[in-house]
């Protein structure tokens, strides 16, 4: 906890981030403008200060920052969400490859091997392409091939956990496979997932978004902030503050949370000192 | 040398035929996907799909028959529209795609490589800390943000060249697309070279050399180059895998007629078998790259020829 | 000057010797984040052609980095200062252009792993013969002529593909052959061994040491054995220096160091060596740790494990010549006497 406080660049990030999720969260309750109300006296207006559209408008004159918090709800909630599954995912293959070794350990890693072979970006716009572009269909397919990287280290992990006393004594006392698995190996990996699930969201988020980017993500009336650089690219001549804004909120999200994941690492990571 | 190759060649097919092989059946099992039964489909594609796809054949069947078309060359036909096969399609995409993509590749690696070497030999100079800016700008900004505000900057703003589209592999279409790939790659080319080089102008084998006083340029070419370009060709194969992102989201902002926008247009007109075409193809590609990073890396490192 | 005082066993007419390497006082310091430190102080040495010079030390001891002070391979952060004549020519701190006709043609060195010393990715051909193709601007051919026959000398085992492979698939005692069949390769004047044979097994050892012997005495070569093993040391010395805490200790003809030791420090590390012939079967360790670079005592860096401190011993005593009998012997200890 002390080494993390230390590191100034985790900490501001933490509290950026914190900020982010309570303003998109709580912020379009209380500005006055609705994510999709079109205010035909306002079309593509620039940011100021002056009127009520404090980040402009676009070009059916709905309010920027409100359509960026709400577009933040939802890339922020298909990160946390696509971490969540594929964390869990990745934890129990590699918790189950790891402590059955031997065979069924090498076929899982294989699988492993050959999903990193495939440029996953391509077989997530397949599976949109068949399966449709639906909200939990767009968490599936990002989760299909962001799990690996945490099942590789959940099985390193897990292996060596394995040689130790306390998972021999449970053994011999008859413990069953699935009961240890859950009972003593995944509570020890806790920290480091915590640590690979901060690297993870950024990734994630950052795949919906160039999914969106490329009209093949959140679909309307939904948004998201890949939809909005996707718009805001179009008016780039007319309207440039509509890419601006929304990029600026992404790029800063996906530092903040670098940085958390670093100082998270650095912090538990008892090798560093 | 020439056993691994074949070692190497012979473990790369099972791969291929096991991703083929799952790609194949998403499409085929999927509820609501292309050759559901229910689908109305114009009659004309539907003869087509039938006599290309074999539909009436056990799906095993199926699978072995699609595999020997792929093997002859045949990546199928649209779903879309009669008159297209996918080849057809590909045939005009790849070149440009290729042109851009290998542009940008070959002025990466060379680039990068370069900064990268500069900013390890003359530590803390301006080169260095300019390097180190690139690599954490290139981790930040994501490419999608990037070439917009390249499109801001010189084709709105400064006006020099076009925003977008493409006319026959002429210069002016080709400097955006190729500077924002470029970019990406340079920023973790330089990053991961300069740490290489650091780490290896610090190593015991490079204190022999000095101590055997060889002249620096010797130092750096004969000793210091190789082992310092290993993490580098190393990254080539991830840095293929992320470059098809890449092309995608350029060929989208700049308007581009290659495969990419290939498979972004498919994908939105649910043409799946152009996308189950293309996505063959690409992952094809990517696993005959990385075979060849594989053994790149082996020729470079007699270490690993075991 | 240090070379003043007859340093060599030989008795052949010292005088007319031209002196090879001519130390005064070198220091090193590195500027470290915790400020600067100083890990060699006010070292002085000299050694003539075929002498042999032992240097002894503990680790932290600052043998080593005197060493690679000399042949201008310190880090970057280190920074030498004093004298290194080479044939009355300064070499320290001199232009790379400079320093590169001395370093490695007339003063080699080699070091402790062999395995990483070795560049992994060229053949050892490639790597013995750069250094005539660079210095003596020979050709491929005759390089390789040479480095073929260097090997047999060192009695190498199908010289021909060992040159033809690469680092890694000797063995240790192999590779440390190598390293210094290409030191020896430009027929050097001084030749620096940096523990040549800390990483390798005993009987490998033995070798090593006999075949340093063997080539001394057929090339003239002068040699700078730095190790922490008195043994070593023993049998192929003329001069010995025992170093500790970045300072010399003691300096002497290698019989008076062993048969009429000064310094409370060398006695200590004679009387550790395990002996066969004692009764008991305690080890005698020097109490307490070698001091850290961060936090040197003021005075004797040996003080605070000597059994003979006093307060005297506040202020570091100068490494002056002992005035009892010996020919050449100089300690740095307010309390010495002679204790044969």
């Amino acid at each position: 906890m002390q080494r993390f406080r230390r590191n100034k660049a985790a900490v501001t990030s933490l509290v950026f981030l914190i900020l982010v999720t309570l303003l998109c969260v709580i912020g379009p309750w209380l500005l006055t403008h609705a994510y999709d109300s079109t205010d035909w006296d306002a079309l593509k207006l620039p940011p100021s200060l002056t009127h009520s559209h404090w980040w402009g408008t676009d070009e059916s004159g709905r309010d920027l920052l409100v359509r960026c918090l709400v577009g933040g709800r939802i890339s922020l909630m298909v990160g946390i969400l696509t971490t969540l599954t594929s964390i869990a995912l990745g934890v129990i293959w590699g918790a189950t490859a790891g402590y059955l070794g031997g065979a069924v350990d090498q076929v899982m890693m294989r699988i492993v091997d050959i999903m990193y072979a495939v440029p996953y970006l391509l077989i997530a716009i397949l599976l949109v392409t068949v399966l449709g572009r639906d909200f939990y269909l767009v968490v599936l397919a990002i989760t299909a091939f962001s799990w690996m990287d945490t099942a590789r280290l959940v099985r390193g992990q897990t292996l060596s956990l394995r040689k130790m006393e306390f998972v021999e004594a449970a053994r011999a006392m008859g413990v069953s496979t699935l009961r240890i698995v859950v009972e003593h190996i995944v509570p020890n990996l806790m920290g480091l997932v915590l640590v690979y699930a901060t690297v993870t969201v950024p990734g994630v988020i950052l795949t919906e978004s160039v999914l969106s980017f490329l009209g093949l993500g959140i679909q309307e009336p939904m948004t998201s902030w890949g939809v909005l650089i996707h718009d805001g690219a179009q008016m780039l001549d007319s309207a440039p503050w509509l890419l601006i804004f929304p990029a600026l909120m992404l790029s800063l999200t996906l530092y903040s949370f670098n940085y958390l994941g670093d100082g998270l690492r650095d912090a538990l990571d008892p090798k560093d000192r | 040398m020439f056993a691994y190759t074949f070692r190497r060649l012979l473990s790369t097919i099972p791969t291929l035929l096991v991703v083929i092989g799952v790609i194949y059946i998403l499409l085929f099992s999927a509820p609501g996907g292309p050759f559901d039964s229910e689908r109305v489909v114009p009659e004309a594609i539907q003869a087509q799909l039938m006599s290309k796809y074999h539909l009436d054949q056990p799906y095993w069947k199926q699978y072995l028959l699609y595999i020997w078309q792929l093997l002859q060359g045949d990546l199928g036909v649209s779903y879309r529209y009669a008159d297209w096969s996918v080849n057809e399609l590909v045939g005009s995409a790849l070149p440009v795609s290729l042109a851009i993509g290998g542009l940008a590749i070959a002025l990466s690696l060379v680039i990068g490589v370069l900064l990268g070497a500069l900013a390890a030999l003359y530590r803390n100079s301006f080169v260095d800390y300019f390097v180190m800016a690139l690599g954490s700008l290139g981790s930040v900004v994501p490419s999608f943000v990037l070439g917009p505000l390249l499109v801001l900057a010189f084709a709105i703003g400064l006006k020099w060249l076009p925003s977008g589209g493409w006319d026959h592999f002429s210069w002016q279409f080709m400097v955006l697309p190729v500077s924002l790939l470029t970019l990406i790659n340079v920023s973790t080319l330089a990053r991961i070279m300069r740490a290489s080089m650091v780490e290896v102008m610090g190593s015991n084998y490079i204190r022999t050399a000095r101590a055997k006083g060889l002249p620096m340029h010797l130092i750096v070419f004969r000793h210091a180059l190789r082992p310092s370009l290993l993490p580098v060709v190393t990254i080539v194969g991830p840095l293929a895998v992320s470059s098809i992102t890449s092309a995608l989201v350029t060929e989208s902002i700049f308007s581009i007629p290659g495969l990419g926008i290939l498979v972004v247009n498919g994908a939105a007109n649910r043409d799946y078998t152009l996308v189950l075409g293309l996505v063959v193809l690409i992952t094809a590609l990517v696993v005959l790259v990385n075979l060849c990073v594989d053994l790149i890396y082996a020729f470079l490192d007699p270490r690993s020829r075991a | 000057m240090a070379c003043a005082t007859p340093w060599t066993r030989r008795t052949a007419d010292v005088s007319t010797e031209k002196t090879l390497l001519d130390v005064n006082n070198l220091n090193v310091h590195f500027q470290t984040p915790e400020g600067e430190l100083q890990a060699v102080r006010d070292v002085s040495f000299c050694l003539r052609p075929g002498e042999t010079l032992g240097v002894v030390g503990e680790s932290g001891s600052g043998k080593s980095q005197t060493m690679l002070a000399m042949m201008g391979l310190l880090a970057n952060n280190a920074r030498a200062e004093g004298q290194v004549l080479f044939r009355g020519e300064n070499i320290l701190n001199v232009p790379a252009a400079q320093l590169n006709r001395v370093r490695g043609p007339k003063l080699a060195m080699i070091f402790q792993d062999p395995m990483s010393s070795l560049n992994p990715f060229l053949t050892v051909e490639r790597q013995m013969t750069e250094v005539l193709q660079i210095h003596q601007n020979t050709s491929r051919g005759q390089a390789r002529a040479a480095s073929l026959q260097m090997l047999e000398k060192l009695r190498i085992a199908d010289p021909l593909r060992c040159l033809n492979s690469y680092p890694h698939q000797f063995s240790g005692g192999m590779r440390q052959r190598i390293m210094i069949a290409m030191a020896l390769l430009s027929q050097p004047d001084v030749l620096i061994a940096d523990e040549p044979t800390t990483a390798l097994d005993v009987t490998v050892q033995a070798q090593i040491v006999a075949l340093l012997r063997q080539l001394q005495q057929d090339h003239g070569t002068s040699i700078i054995m730095v190790t922490h093993d008195l043994g070593l040391v023993a049998g192929l010395s003329d001069q010995v220096m025992v170093m500790y805490g970045g300072r010399v200790m003691e300096h002497a003809l290698a019989d008076d160091i062993f048969y009429h030791t000064r310094h409370p420090y060398t006695r200590a590390l004679l009387e550790s060596v395990p002996r066969i012939e004692q009764a008991d079967d305690a080890l005698l360790a020097i109490p307490g740790m070698p001091p850290s670079l961060r936090s040197m005592p003021p005075g004797c860096p040996f003080a605070p494990r000597c059994a003979r401190a006093d307060h005297n011993c506040l202020v570091p005593a100068p490494l002056s010549l002992a005035t009892d009998g010996a020919a050449a012997h100089r300690v740095a200890c307010h309390h010495t006497g002679s204790t044969a």
